[in-house]
């Protein structure tokens, strides 16, 4: 039971405590505002000094001028925009059996020729010794958590590009969307063969988008990312390379760069940005990225009229002005249609989602198999408690 | 030959069923005559239809743009509404014979549902006990379903004035001294 009466007096210090770091958030904006338009009028200058620095943040490389803008391109009449998403039912060792479901939705909706749209929900049951276990750095480990998530984005990844695939073969031009980030960073660090085999497969499927020129980008819906704050951290430092690791002012008070720290470029976009117009298109310097290829992904930030997101695009679809014009004009295009976020992506939630009734009634199916086939299977204990309180 | 279902049957009881439209917005008009093959082929009348959301949590909102650029531009819509419709039993077949009581069972679940071809809804209509079975409705006004039924029913009589008077004195029968019931169905027999 929470204890609500407690639980409010907590929320009442936390608003105190938030507006202070508000006052506080707008000084560091206008600083980095003000940073921002200085760096950008000796923009290769501090290109150069980006380059000879070496900082433990994310730094975005930057190509031009930083308060260079671009404005909406128009968006084609025809169109067809493909998305997918995913969701699961976690393995649990509390139920009959330790098998895990994944559902994975695509959306494909045909713009300006009546065309129409498509949904489609499939569901996998995953429950062999192989699916459930992976060998993983040497080690046999439960597919779950991450490993599980990493899975699903594959399987949601295939979906999305086979569909888009499918509707570039109709002749339209297709932009595919997927929800969230295209940088896998939560590979690093994992063993080698495991982050080989996940990278082959993702690589892969963007490599098939690519051949048949169908955009893929990754939509963040308020980034906390903070690449082009920490690029204007590094042109803070008075020093001439910044090095962190033999900062001078490391025992100050309050270092140089540590004036707009905290911040998220969001907020600074949104001083620049007006609806529908888009930033320059920023490196990441995610380690990740490396074993990307020609894949590699950059990032800009778009005012789509109620926030500024980030989207991940790959280098090949950067690098083409058709291209990226076509990736901004329905990024935009579709926030607008889903009143705030992209109508694919939220339709394909929809069609993917695994309400807590149909995770019951998975089981209760499960069970009743399981009975009719005579096993004599049994929900932990825990469980049926947590199903069935007394008093 | 077999005509193409127009529906299909998603809940049923003894005197009513609900089916979903296979098209959007394309229900059978109100007062049709229309079948369901089922263990019988049971016959019914349209006496209520409407379009909706198919997620109860989703709620249709006004866009302010026509049904055109609606299809071109959110064409999710189409996709998530679905039309229904909902039909009153007036009798079956068996043994090759029209039956004007009801079936000894409802509608099967998931059926399939056709308009009635214009010599069914006349061998339907040669009797008039499915006056009694509208009669029973209580989800449409009474006086316009009986009047909607008529119209169709006299269409497939082609232009049989004595249907129109053998109409007029079953419904005497059956709707016995409300006269204002009885002169609103003649007036909007006549219209």
């Amino acid at each position: 039971m929470l204890d609500l009466m407690e639980v409010n007096q907590q929320i009442t210090k936390m608003a105190t405590e938030s507006h202070l770091v508000a006052d506080d958030m707008a000084k560091r904006l206008a600083l980095a505002v003000e940073r921002l338009h200085l760096e950008s009028a000796r923009w290769q200058e501090f290109v150069d000094k980006l380059s000879m620095s070496k900082t433990s943040w994310l730094v975005a490389t930057i190509h031009e001028p930083l308060n260079r803008t671009y404005g909406l391109p128009p968006r084609p009449g025809t169109v067809t925009v493909v998305a997918a998403d995913g969701s699961q039912i976690m393995p649990s060792h509390h139920e009959v059996v330790p098998a895990f479901l994944l559902n994975i939705a695509t959306v494909i909706l045909h713009y300006g020729n009546g065309g129409g749209a498509a949904f489609t929900s499939t569901p996998s049951l995953f429950y062999r010794d192989e699916d459930l276990y992976l060998d993983y750095g040497g080690e046999r480990v439960q597919v779950t958590g991450d490993l599980l998530g990493m899975r699903r984005t594959l399987m949601e990844f295939d979906g999305l590009i086979e569909q888009a695939v499918a509707a570039r073969n109709g002749g339209d031009a297709v932009c595919a969307l997927s929800d969230g980030s295209l940088i896998l960073w939560q590979l690093e660090g994992r063993p080698p063969d495991y982050q080989e085999s996940m990278l082959r497969d993702y690589l892969a499927c963007l490599e098939k988008g690519n051949q048949q020129g169908v955009p893929i980008i990754g939509y963040i819906s308020r980034p906390r990312s903070r690449d082009v704050v920490n690029a204007l951290r590094v042109g803070l430092c008075p020093e001439d390379a910044p090095n962190y690791d033999r900062c001078p002012y490391e025992q100050d008070e309050q270092p140089p760069c540590a004036q707009i720290e905290g911040l998220t470029d969001r907020r600074l976009f949104a001083n620049l940005l007006k609806a529908g117009e888009r930033s320059q298109v920023f490196g990441s310097t995610s380690r990740i990225l490396n074993k990307y290829g020609t894949h590699r992904i950059g990032f800009f930030y778009l005012h789509v009229g109620s926030e500024i997101v980030r989207i991940e695009l790959p280098q090949w679809v950067s690098a083409n002005a058709a291209l990226l014009d076509l990736v901004h004009a329905v990024a935009y295009d579709q926030a607008q249609k889903g009143m705030g976020y992209p109508v694919a992506l939220a339709e394909a939630h929809q069609q993917a989602v695994v309400r807590g009734a149909e995770r019951d009634l998975f089981y209760d199916m499960v069970t009743a198999v399981f009975r009719q086939r005579g096993a004599s299977m049994a929900v932990s204990p825990k469980n049926l408690r947590k199903r069935r309180m007394t008093v | 030959m077999q005509d193409d279902e127009i529906g299909e049957v998603i809940g049923s009881s003894n005197t009513e069923f609900i089916a979903e439209s296979v098209l959007l917005h394309n229900s059978p008009p109100f007062g049709t005559f229309i079948k369901v093959q089922s263990r019988e082929t049971i016959y019914a009348a349209v006496f209520n239809a409407y379009t909706h959301s198919l997620e109860p949590n989703r709620l249709a909102i006004a866009y302010h743009r026509s049904e055109q650029e609606l299809r071109d531009e959110q064409p999710q819509i189409f996709e998530l509404l679905k039309t229904k419709f909902e039909a009153v039993i007036i009798g079956y077949e068996s043994e090759g014979a029209v039956r004007y009581h009801l079936p000894p069972q409802p509608p099967r679940i998931h059926s399939f549902v056709y308009p009635c071809r214009p010599l069914e809804v006349r061998r339907l209509t040669s009797q008039f006990h499915f006056l009694r079975a509208l009669m029973s409705v209580e989800r449409a006004p009474r006086d316009e379903l009986i009047a909607a039924a008529i119209r169709t029913a006299y269409a497939e009589h082609k232009g049989e004035r004595s249907f129109l008077v053998k109409a007029g004195k079953e419904m005497i029968k059956i709707i016995g001294d409300d006269y204002e019931l009885l002169s609103s169905i003649l007036r909007r027999i006549q219209d």
